[in-house]
């Protein structure tokens, strides 16, 4: 799903709010760049601004040169997270539990390791297995086009409508519409009759009598 | 009514409407386009909604290769892929039975450029640009007529290699002008909507299609009455 080359996949944006200036684009952008996961850092997950060539370079520093094409401007979000499986995490902790108790000399075995040391196991076994793995990455890239001021956000489900909808409307100070039918046809300007009768308009059956109804609604009635 | 797409900079959801009573607007939205496709055999001509699109007066559609729907409580779903869906029986064997569109792909062919797109009731688009390199006159060899396969013939010309920028730019063109005609038809789809005209002229003119639809395909021998378009 990429702005750049290939079928376009996106979800349509309407922005609600002015364009900034490129100086207030491009400090925005730095001031939420991606930073990458540390694996000794508490953070599961760390989400930010990155180029759309090349998001995997996180050191490169945003530039308004990287994100402004005339009227357009093209940047990526990437999403980095831990992906560890809590039953591998579980099993790997009982497994380093039972050798404690075993080298320590518990009377109780494994039962004599509270609940608090357990844990303390726990996020050990978690630190490590982060330095031996790589973070799952999500990266979609975000078109703005700043004469029709709408953006596309080219991905799709929960990671795109909030996620990256909300990062954007943070990063500019913006609100954003999704271009959903019934936003849009919200926004469309209608003199006040016809929003009266859009504020009231309920679903319309074609077929009433597939619903066990004999009659159609007629919700447009002036 | 007056019913204009209002572009601003500024302009938040008006108060007055809950937009999340509206959402059943998503798939009543497609399968109006749907029929309304079959029932004006393609030819839209949108110059009033989008004046300064080139070509606005004559962009021409054509059912795609998919189309999913679903029942009015989001229970089952049918995908119908493949070409023919147009007309289709089994669509219109399921909206006759409640179900409305959720998924609609479409070919699209405005000014001189053709597309093929998806529309999802929630708004997501899929969208395959035409070849954005040559210009109609390239579908002709380069040399004027002579095949290029033979030994000495000469070769096509390269397609050029654009700066990023002008490729974006393009790309972005593209999109916005499929854009522009999507915001048009459903400007028309929502002033219908709206208007005391919707049961008596759309509802009526879409049941009469899948009336005559599913008739002509119970009774063999027998053609379908004409359909008659409510004026």
């Amino acid at each position: 799903m990429s702005a750049t080359h290939g079928s376009m996949n996106y979800i349509r944006f309407f922005v609600v709010g002015d364009v900034p200036a490129p100086e207030a684009i491009e400090k925005g952008l730095e001031a939420r760049a991606f930073v990458p996961l540390s694996p000794s850092a508490e953070m599961p997950e760390v989400m930010g601004w990155v180029t759309a060539e090349k998001p995997d370079d996180h050191e490169r520093k945003l530039t308004r040169a990287d994100v402004i094409f005339g009227t357009l401007i093209l940047v990526a979000v990437r999403e980095d997270r831990w992906v560890i499986p809590r039953d591998v995490v579980k099993r790997l902790a009982a497994k380093r539990a039972k050798k404690i108790a075993a080298d320590e000399g518990y009377a109780d075995g494994v039962d004599g390791i509270s609940r608090t040391m357990m844990k303390a196991i726990e996020t050990a076994i978690v630190a490590e297995l982060r330095n031996r793995l790589l973070p799952r990455s999500k990266v979609a890239q975000v078109v703005w086009d700043t004469k029709l001021n709408e953006i596309r956000v080219f991905g799709r489900g929960t990671f795109v409508r909030e996620r990256v909808a909300s990062l954007f409307e943070r990063t500019f100070g913006v609100a954003l519409s999704e271009a959903h039918p019934a936003k849009r046809a919200a926004l469309i300007a209608l003199d006040p009759k016809n929003r009266a009768v859009l504020a009231r308009l309920s679903p319309n059956w074609l077929f009433p009598e597939a619903m066990g109804t004999t009659t159609i609604t007629m919700d447009n009635e002036e | 009514m007056s019913a204009t797409v209002v572009k601003t900079a500024a302009m938040p959801a008006p108060a007055d409407v809950r937009v999340e009573h509206l959402l059943f607007l998503g798939p009543e939205w497609l399968t109006w386009l749907y029929f309304e496709i079959v029932i004006e055999g393609g030819s839209f001509d949108l110059k009033k909604e989008a004046p300064h699109l080139e070509g606005a007066d004559e962009v021409l559609f054509a059912i795609g290769k998919r189309v999913v729907l679903s029942s009015i409580d989001g229970g089952a779903k049918v995908t119908l892929s493949g070409p023919g869906l147009a007309d289709n029986g089994e669509i219109m064997s399921a909206v006759r039975r409640g179900a409305q569109l959720q998924t609609l792909a479409l070919d699209a062919s405005i000014g001189h450029r053709v597309y093929s797109f998806t529309l999802e009731s929630d708004g997501v688009m899929s969208l395959k640009l035409p070849d954005l390199f040559s210009e109609p006159e390239d579908d002709k060899p380069a040399d004027g007529g002579v095949d290029t396969t033979l030994p000495g013939a000469k070769k096509r010309a390269r397609r050029p290699v654009l700066p990023f920028e002008d490729i974006l730019s393009l790309r972005a063109q593209c999109a916005a002008e499929v854009e522009c005609v999507i915001d048009a038809l459903f400007g028309r789809f929502l002033k219908r909507r709206l208007s005391t005209r919707w049961v008596t002229h759309d509802v009526a003119n879409i049941r009469s299609v899948v009336g005559n639809g599913l008739r002509a395909r119970l009774v063999e021998g027998i053609p379908p009455t004409t359909t008659k378009k409510v004026p």
